[in-house]
């Protein structure tokens, strides 16, 4: 593995590429561009017939609304930074032990073991809703943090995905540091992950997102508005029919932000094995 | 990888489970009556589904905080739980878990649900207060001889009309017809219909129809009056003097963007009208159908959940019929939310007559709260309204006559009545 | 003789080992089972139990709110397999199905192979694929229902261009399962890029440019050097999808305002679950339909796994 694959293409193709890419980015960004552009709108433009693509003047003013619309918005903020974070931290890790335990070692029953996790994913979330409910108000979980965190922290998709890119690192490597004296628990914190960042980033990235956007877990486990998530904040505004879109919009957009600022971080771990190019694979 | 045989033995396993399972039975303990605390207030919570954001939320705040302030023993939480939809499911895993709250918000249909897992309280109310209440409205809470909620937010189907293009809001079916033909040029149309049991319903009472024959065993709304109230919406779209509502598109939506002139659509919308050509909206009573003018209602009631300590039963329905009581119904509906008075004390007032002089939109609701109809309160009514649903979708898709979706749609409904038994 | 050999293979005990062999082999698993641990407790506590438990309602007629339910042994199953509805569910699901993953698949890679280049720009073109599945779901449906919609929607509008007249696209039950797994396939495609990207990006450079020495032009490079060293990827996507596309719910749901399409004709079985469950409230017989769900992707998930084995290359 090691030497991370980025093409550098040659020129006719490039022009191909942009274009295909700037096409595939233009209706990619339908949505974004709805989004900002009505969060830009009065509310008269915002619900206009037939629509209206661009607002005849910005209303940044719209944002500040948005803002204030809602008291509770900084502590919304909070915990849902704070939920995702710790959720994709703990992820991460538990999910690379797992992988790592699948992909790189022989143990009792380890078939049926993964079999029981991949069969988790097969079972679809609206019936564990309520047993789930039903476990954390019996620990007394609920309306505080641990009930938004503890049922998300385990991700039988992380844990697939991560084993899949073990495999895919060199039994030699492995053999070398076993030889040195490393066993796999200093194989895996030294040697695995580090070469692992692009998936690494990547589990991070799809759970912090699904984190973020979670909506009717919040809702269910929680009571008090100071314990509820940003989500939760926006549904408020959609209440009832045609109410303040241009505000709604102008709010989703501020709670896009962090998704698209993690975004941008995570996907410099896409580049960061290219450095690494030197392990030899 | 040897991971066929891994799954295959999770698989042995589920059947091996599933095989143990079979004489299993779901046994919960009622929770536990403790003795009644001294003296400290009662607490109780109460979930609704009025956005604070809203007249609507902001509203019933105000008026919990009254309720606290006048009564010193008694403290209620009010929690906005979301829309119904919402309320709905955090009540039923609420309930399941056993920590529901006391006093929750429903609406008729989630009322037969709860009243049917026996999860709320027959209501024990004084004679006089109970006579007190418009009658239409305890005829959906009651289920046998019990009382199992109270109406609290009730609104009627009125219509709404944009004063530049209207002047007078017609009284008749026929009269609407020829003002929505009339409002139909310029890309712009009469009317919004939306093809479900609802817009149907509205028509079925007014054609003379029920939904339900006498004795509530048979389905009767493939009668000649439903036939006739189909084909009145459904040709209205044909004849493009009504644009046909999408998805998750509201009728006033299309009535705030001006492309169509009226719409019918409840009182509880008063709160969000606003044209955006910044026109003025005017309120008229629904308009005649060919037999009566039987104005259709929704809303949402109260309910008292079971399993609650004594003390805190009386609580909760003390503050239940206080928020419905005469001077709080008051409050509530002239704070402008667009439901009316649920009580007759209460639409007797001075104050409220001022309120509708004031107001004149809100004399659009005329006397529906009196003599409005309500939907069937039977369990599965919602698997009958998509069959009904279906059927309208079908005639407006022109895949079938009003008669034959109408007739099919009473078969099945009838199949799921005889379950019922 | 043969049971118990496969039962050996199946629990992973070393065959034919040594005393030290055997010990190793324990040494390893008590090791394995400790990184396991974090997530055998939560699995166990928020997917074993509750997909026990389900098992369990499944034999129950429970409206899970009342106290008492009643044990009804396989009658929920019997009556899930005679409603036509519930057939109508798994024809849709299985058409959504058949209609996403494939060319889900195809263009995620197309488009992952696209963006693992050095370009300018690059980043941006990456975000701005990967943004709708970062939108709030409000947002993307308020678009769709833009493009869909017969008078003004862009759809007609691309389709007049070529002269072919409009439909009524969220109207029209003969096209509800198009809208869905058109507006599925837009929504996912950047999720499903980046996991191959992040594939793309753990492959052996050396090996690609050793092909391009050969005298390889980037077809067959493609074909067969990044397409073999890819089947782990390909692999796990296309299981994941198969599984995410069995349990297709939210899409509709989003689209339609709640409803499963015009005459209900964009049913899916977890729509089918869902409304037995929560407008219902019929969680004995939403059990047993999940059951039902469960047992058909484990069946299509062991064909997938079988055929993997045979053609997937790791190392």
């Amino acid at each position: 593995m090691a030497s991370t694959s980025m093409e550098a293409p040659r020129k006719g193709s490039k022009i191909l590429s942009h274009l295909a890419l700037a096409l595939g980015a233009v209706v990619m960004l339908l949505p974004f561009y709805w989004m900002l552009s009505t969060a830009l709108k009065t509310e008269a433009e915002a619900i206009a017939y037939p629509i209206k693509w661009f607002p005849s003047v910005p209303q940044v003013h719209n944002f500040l609304e948005a803002w204030q619309f809602q008291p509770l918005w900084t502590r919304y903020f909070f915990n849902s930074f704070f939920v995702a974070i710790t959720t994709v931290v703990l992820e991460v890790i538990i999910a690379a032990m797992a992988a790592y335990a699948f992909a790189k070692m022989e143990f009792f029953g380890k078939n049926l073991i993964f079999g029981l996790f991949l069969a988790t994913m097969m079972v679809p979330g609206e019936v564990l809703l309520v047993p789930n409910f039903i476990t954390l108000a019996n620990f007394g979980w609920v309306d505080k943090y641990p009930a938004l965190i503890v049922p998300w922290v385990v991700s039988v998709f992380a844990i697939f995905l991560l084993r899949q890119h073990f495999f895919q690192i060199p039994k030699e490597l492995q053999e070398a540091a076993f030889l040195d004296g490393s066993g796999h628990i200093r194989f895996l914190f030294q040697i695995v992950l580090p070469l692992s960042r692009p998936a690494l980033a990547t589990v991070a990235l799809l759970k912090f997102i699904g984190s973020w956007n979670a909506f009717l877990w919040p809702l269910l486990v929680t009571n008090s508005p100071e314990m509820r998530t940003v989500q939760n904040g926006l549904s408020s505004f959609m209440q009832e029919a045609g109410a303040h879109y241009h505000i709604w919009m102008a709010a989703a957009t501020l709670a896009l932000l962090p998704v698209l600022v993690i975004f941008l971080i995570l996907q410099k771990q896409f580049y960061a094995s290219v450095a690494r190019s030197g392990l030899k694979g | 990888m040897r991971l066929q045989k891994g799954l295959a033995l999770t698989l042995a396993l589920s059947i091996a489970v599933l095989a143990g399972c079979g004489g299993t039975k779901k046994t919960e303990t009622a929770p536990a009556t403790t003795a009644p605390e001294t003296k400290a207030p009662v607490e109780i919570a109460f979930w609704h589904g009025m956005d604070p954001k809203s007249a609507h939320g902001a509203t019933l705040e105000k008026l919990v905080a009254q309720f606290n302030e006048t009564h010193k023993d008694i403290v209620v939480k009010p929690t906005f739980q979301g829309s119904y939809a919402d309320l709905e499911t955090k009540l039923t895993s609420a309930l399941a878990a056993k920590t529901p709250p006391a006093v929750v918000q429903n609406t008729d249909s989630m009322l037969t649900k709860l009243v049917t897992a026996k999860t709320v309280e027959a209501l024990d109310i004084p004679a006089s207060e109970k006579s007190d209440y418009a009658p239409a409205l305890l005829t959906a809470t009651t289920y046998g001889d019990k009382l199992y909620a109270l109406p609290f937010n009730k609104s009627a189907i009125v219509l709404i009309y944009n004063k530049k293009m209207v002047q007078n809001p017609p009284k008749t079916w026929e009269e609407f017809n020829k003002v929505a033909k009339d409002l139909t040029k310029d890309g712009k149309a009469g009317t919004a219909v939306t093809a479900d049991v609802y817009y149907f319903g509205n028509h079925l009472v007014q054609a003379g129809g029920a939904w339900l024959s006498a004795d509530g065993k048979t389905a009767a709304f493939n009668s000649e009056a439903g036939v006739t109230a189909l084909n009145y919406i459904a040709q209205q779209a044909k004849d493009g003097i009504a644009l046909q509502t999408k998805p998750k598109e509201y009728q006033s939506d299309y009535f705030n963007q001006g492309r169509v002139g009226m719409i019918l659509t409840t009182s509880a919308s008063f709160a969000f009208m606003k044209p955006v050509d910044g026109s003025e909206w005017g309120a008229a009573p629904i308009y005649t159908g060919p037999k009566n003018a039987a104005v259709p209602l929704s809303g949402a009631n109260l309910s008292i959940v079971t399993g609650l300590k004594p003390e805190q039963k009386a609580a909760a329905q003390t503050f239940a019929l206080w928020l419905t009581g005469k001077e709080g119904t008051l409050a509530w509906a002239t704070a402008k939310t667009g439901y009316m008075p649920v009580r007759k004390s209460a639409l007797e007032t001075a104050e409220w007559k001022d309120f509708v002089k004031a107001n004149p939109v809100y004399n659009a609701l005329g006397t529906a709260v009196q003599d409005g109809t309500v939907q069937p309160n039977i369990v599965n009514w919602q698997l009958i309204q998509n069959e009904v649903t279906t059927a309208v979708q079908k005639v407006f898709l022109g895949q079938a006559d009003a008669k034959t979706a109408l007739d099919e749609a009473a078969k099945k409904a009838n199949e799921i009545l005889a379950k019922n038994k | 003789m043969a049971l118990r050999t496969s039962i050996a293979r199946g629990l992973n005990l070393p065959e034919g080992a040594t005393r030290a062999g055997w010990r190793r082999f324990w040494r390893e698993t008590s090791l394995a089972y400790t990184l396991l641990l974090p997530a055998l407790i939560v699995l166990g506590l928020f997917s074993f139990y509750p997909v026990l438990r389900a098992l369990q309602l499944s034999l129950l007629d429970w409206d899970m709110i009342s106290e008492s339910s009643t044990f009804v042994g396989l009658a929920n199953y019997r009556e899930l397999l005679h409603d036509p509805l519930f057939w109508k569910a798994v024809k849709n699901t299985l058409i959504y199905i058949i209609g996403t993953v494939p060319i889900e698949i195809a263009l995620a890679l197309g488009v992952a192979m696209l963006l693992n280049q050095k370009l300018k720009g690059i980043g941006f073109y990456r975000l701005a694929f990967f943004l709708p599945h970062v939108t709030t779901v409000v947002a993307i449906s308020m678009v769709w229902a833009w493009i869909y919609h017969d008078q003004y929607g862009l759809l007609n509008t691309m389709l007049g261009w070529f002269g072919i007249p409009g439909q009524k696209w969220l109207l029209d039950p003969k096209w509800t399962m198009f809208t869905i797994i058109l507006m599925s396939v837009w929504k996912t495609l950047g999720y499903t890029a980046v996991i191959f990207l992040a594939g793309l990006q753990g492959l052996d450079k050396q090996l690609q440019e050793a092909a391009t020495v050969d005298g390889a032009n980037r077809w067959q490079t493609f074909r067969h050097v990044s397409w073999p060293l890819l089947s782990p990827t390909t692999f796990f996507v296309s299981i994941t999808s198969v599984i995410g596309a069995f349990k297709v719910f939210s899409e509709i749901f989003v689209l339609y305002g709640g409803q499963p399409g015009p005459l209900r004709e964009g049913i899916t079985i977890v729509f089918y679950i869902y409304e037995k469950a929560w407008s219902e409230y019929r969680m004995g017989y939403a059990s047993a339909a999940a059951y039902v769900l469960f047992f058909m992707v484990l069946a299509v998930t062991f064909f997938q796994l079988w055929y993997g084995k045979r053609r997937v290359h790791y190392d």
